[in-house]
Order: C-alpha cells, then structure tokens, then sequence
C-alpha cells in the first residue's frame, strides 16, 4: 500500500508544483459557468424547468463542472504510457498496473480543490449560498467520491484503449466526454421518462448527473434507494471494463513485441 | 492590378495543391479519418440533441430565439471554424512551430512563410464540422438553394476572419514565448463558446467580450444575419473587418519575424 501512496504523493506534488500549467484550465471553467449562467438566465427568466429553478440549476452546473473538469484528461498521460512504451516497461515491475494508475489519477486531487473554490466562490456570487446539513454533506460527499472513481475509471478505459486505437483515443473521448457534459447542459428530468430510465444504467450518468442532482434536490429516499445502487452498479461496471481492457491488451502488447 | 490578381490565383493554386496532399495524407490511414469526422458529427450533434430537449420544454420558442435560429448558429459558423482548420490546420501548432523554430523550414519556401506554416496540415475532425454545418445548412435556410449557396459563401469568408483572429492570438508568441495553452483555450474555449449560443442570452458584459476581446460577432452572428435577412450594410460591415484583420495578420507576423529565433534546421521539404 505504501508505494501506490508515494506514486499518489508524487502525482500530487507534481501537479501542486504546476498548478500555474493549468491556468488556461481555470479561465476555461469560469467561462463556461459564465455562459451558463447567461443560458439559464435568458431561458428560465424567474421561471423553473422540471423543478429546477435558476438557483438549483447554477449549483448542479458547478458540480457537474467540477466533476467534468476533474482527471481532465488523464486518459491522455495514460495513452501517451502506451504510445511510447512506457506501459509495457511499468508492468514489468513488481506493483500493480491499474492501482498505480488509480492512486496517480487520485493525485491530481489539487487541481479538483482549486476548481471547487472557484465554483463555490462563483456560485455564492451569481446565486447565492446553498444550504446543506451534515448528514446531508456527507451523503453528497460519498456520492461525490464514487463519481470520482467512475470518473477515474473512465478515463483509464479510454487512456488504455489507445492499445487498439492509436491516435483515435482522443475521438473516443470525445463521445465518452459528450455523454457526460449532456448532463450538465441538461439535467435528465428534462429527458423523456423511458429514455430517463435507459440512461440511468450509463456509468457516464453517474458522474455528473446523480451526486449534481443530490445536492440541489436531497433527499434520504433519492440516496438510498436511487443514487447510491446505481452508483455502485456503475462502478463495479467500470472495474469490471478496466479488469478486461487490462487482461487484454497485456496480450497485445505481446504481440507488438513492446 | 494584373500581377496582383495573378499572385491571388498562384497563391489559391498553392493552398489547393497542400490541401490534396494533405486529403492525401489523410486518407492513407482511413480508419483514423472516418472515426475523427463521424466523432466530431456526434458531438456536434449532442448539442442540438439539447437545444431540441430545451425547446420542447418550451413550446418551440425561448424568450424569441426558436429553432431556426439554433440551426444556423450550428451550420454556418461550424462551417467557417472547420474550413479554417481544415484547410489551415497548422494554425493549431503556429506557437509551437515558432517557439521551436521551425519556422526555418518555411522561410526557405518560395511561397508565404505563414501560408505555407498554415497549409502545413489540415486538422481531420474539422471534416466531421463542415458536414455537418453543410447538411443543417440546408433544414436552416430551409431548402432555399440560393440562401443555401449565400450561406456557404459567407460561411467562407467568416472562416478567413476566424483564420485571422486564431493567427493573431497565436502570433503574440513571438513576444510573449510559449502561449500554447492560453492560445488553446482562448480558441477552444473561450472563442468557440461565444460562437455557439445566441447573441441574445448575454448580456453587458458578454456582449462587450463579443465585440472586442472574444469578436465572435463578426463571425457567427453579423454573417447569420447578413445570411437569413440578406442584410448589406452589415455584409460590408464584415468584409471590411475581415480585411483589416487579415492586413494585421500579415503585419503581426512581418513585425514578429524579426524577433524570430532560428532553430537551425536543416529539414528539406
């Protein structure tokens, strides 16, 4: 457990010591909650959508952001390991492949508080604050993590499909990503309900739309009996994609003679 | 005046002889260029998926914009934006070609150094964009054949300016070193996001970034209109920005030139 620690601490370290490297990441995130809030302010004008009033939108628009800005694409550190051999020198040494990817991903944890401070601060700004109990914080909390860890996930699937895809990673991506940000354009309630309950089974669902819709829409009985299941449902998904997408490309890289 | 005019004709010859070969190029890995083009129809796509979802909320029509409106802000700046990367996709890497010079092996063509930087390579997902913009182009100006062929027209002109406006931005590398990043998320985000929403949901303050820093207005929402009312005054309005911008592009670059630090290569091409 102690080396996955220091491949975290290390990922960690790096990206505090270039936190400046991702400035460009930052002003895009501000922007994007700027247009958002101009969107929303023209479209609901003191209305509300689905039961979602301008103040719910906002505050599930910055998580969802936050989460989508999050690992932001890690899957590309992951495939420049496999465009440049990197991955095949990595899993011949004595610790887990997929965990050190795991704990280095969960090291870019600095990058995630920073975007987090800017959206609450934006959100406080432009809508005011939003109330949350304890309990309530640390139901949102677990939801958030898991998200994380689909997330992280995700991105390890796509970053290791490079196996097969070569430069055609980044277009994997870049439906992969779409299916998330559709949720933060678009909460699902304003889906049809059959196509509300087919989405719900998307791991990419889980990210953005499910620990988002809890924070501004708590309730015990959505937790319990709604979120967490298919949250977990989705993650074990994940795993079980990464386990496989891992398994088989060890054997392509054998036959590439990496 | 003749010579002038012969030099255009050279030079559009030049870009049409780059552009085969990198159509070429493009086509010797065919799954690779498949996949980006239909990847980046999907994506563009998704976004009118949520417009439809939003307007079906709201009986067709949000505060005066309907969907009309939405098809053109999806065709004719999607075109424009993948003809600029399409044709001149070397824009993308200007900073990096000039940060590490090599720009050296530019200078020695007997053609423009920035045009024959800019032909260098055409960005294969920008295909999936005009596509797309050319086929909701037709549902936008409603089947009109001679609206759909303004259109196009206009959507090639606001490519220039679009051209232009990524140029510059990436230009201000040869005073402020490596702007790769900032440039990146000026065009790709900041640019792009002010390209694809309705002028009428910003407000003070998004329309003064419209006009000034972030010009998206001179080209997606002045061409729109000169497009769908078949307004002149504005129609004038843009082709003289889009020469005072290509003017200063030129001149951006001739001024940046001097600064410019050899990276000593020696690639023939």
């Amino acid at each position: 457990m102690k080396k996955y620690l220091t491949f975290a601490k290390y990922s960690f370290l790096e990206h505090l010591h270039n936190l400046n490297d991702n400035i460009g990441i930052f002003i895009s995130f501000v922007i994007h909650l700027f247009v958002f809030n101009s969107l929303w302010s023209f479209v609901l004008q003191g209305k509300d959508i689905a039961g979602f009033t301008k103040e719910n939108l906002m505050w599930y628009i910055i998580l969802g952001e936050i989460l989508t800005y999050s690992f932001h694409h890690y899957y590309k550190t992951i495939s420049a390991k496999v465009k440049n051999s990197d991955i095949a020198y990595d899993k011949s040494k004595p610790y887990n492949f997929m965990l050190r990817l795991i704990f280095e991903g969960v090291g870019t944890f600095p990058k995630t508080v920073v975007l987090t401070i800017i959206g609450v601060v934006f959100g406080i700004i432009t809508v005011g604050t939003i109330s949350i109990g304890f309990l309530q914080f640390v139901c949102i909390f677990i939801s958030l993590v898991i998200a994380l860890l689909i997330l992280l996930t995700i991105n390890i699937v796509v970053g290791l499909s490079g196996i097969w895809l070569g430069d055609d990673v980044s277009s994997l991506w870049l439906i992969v990503s779409k299916f998330m940000l559709v949720f933060v354009f678009t909460p699902l309630d304003l889906f049809p309900k059959i196509v509300q309950k087919i989405l719900m089974f998307f791991p990419t669902t889980q990210v953005i739309y499910s620990p988002s819709k809890l924070l501004v829409h708590f309730s015990y009985d959505l937790f319990f009996r709604t979120i967490l299941p298919y949250q977990i449902l989705a993650l074990t998904i994940m795993i079980v994609v990464c386990y496989f997408v891992n398994m088989k490309g060890v054997k392509k890289l054998n036959a590439y003679g990496i | 005046m003749r010579t002038e005019f012969r030099k255009i004709i050279s030079y559009a010859k030049y870009i049409g002889i780059c552009l085969k070969y990198n159509i070429k190029s493009s086509f010797s890995n065919k799954k690779s260029f498949i996949i980006q083009t239909l990847t980046m129809f999907l994506n563009n796509f998704m976004f009118i998926l949520f417009w439809m979802i939003l307007f079906k909320q709201n009986n067709g029509n949000i505060n005066g914009v309907n969907m009309n409106d939405i098809l053109y802000l999806w065709s004719l700046p999607v075109i424009s934006f993948g003809i600029a990367l399409f044709l001149f996709g070397g824009v993308e890497s200007l900073v990096y070609t000039i940060i590490n010079g090599d720009l050296d092996l530019y200078l020695t063509l007997p053609k423009h150094s920035l045009i024959s930087a800019l032909t260098s390579h055409s960005r294969l997902s920008a295909m999936g964009d005009i596509i797309f913009g050319l086929l909701l182009g037709v549902f936008a100006v409603n089947f009109n054949i001679f609206q759909y062929i303004f259109l196009i027209i206009i959507a090639i002109i606001a490519g220039i300016t679009t051209l232009c406006i990524f140029c510059i931005v990436r230009l201000l590398c040869f005073w402020l070193g490596d702007i790769s990043k900032v440039s990146d998320t000026y065009s790709l985000s900041l640019f792009l996001t002010f390209t694809i929403y309705p002028e009428s949901i910003f407000g003070g303050f998004g329309k003064f970034l419209m006009y000034t820093i972030v010009p998206a207005i001179y080209t997606t929402h002045f061409p729109i209109r000169i497009v769908k009312f078949l307004d002149i005054k504005l129609l004038a309005i843009v082709l003289f920005i889009t020469l005072i911008l290509l003017v200063f592009t030129f001149c951006l670059y001739n001024k940046g030139l001097k600064r410019y630090e050899s990276g000593s290569s020696n690639i023939a091409r």
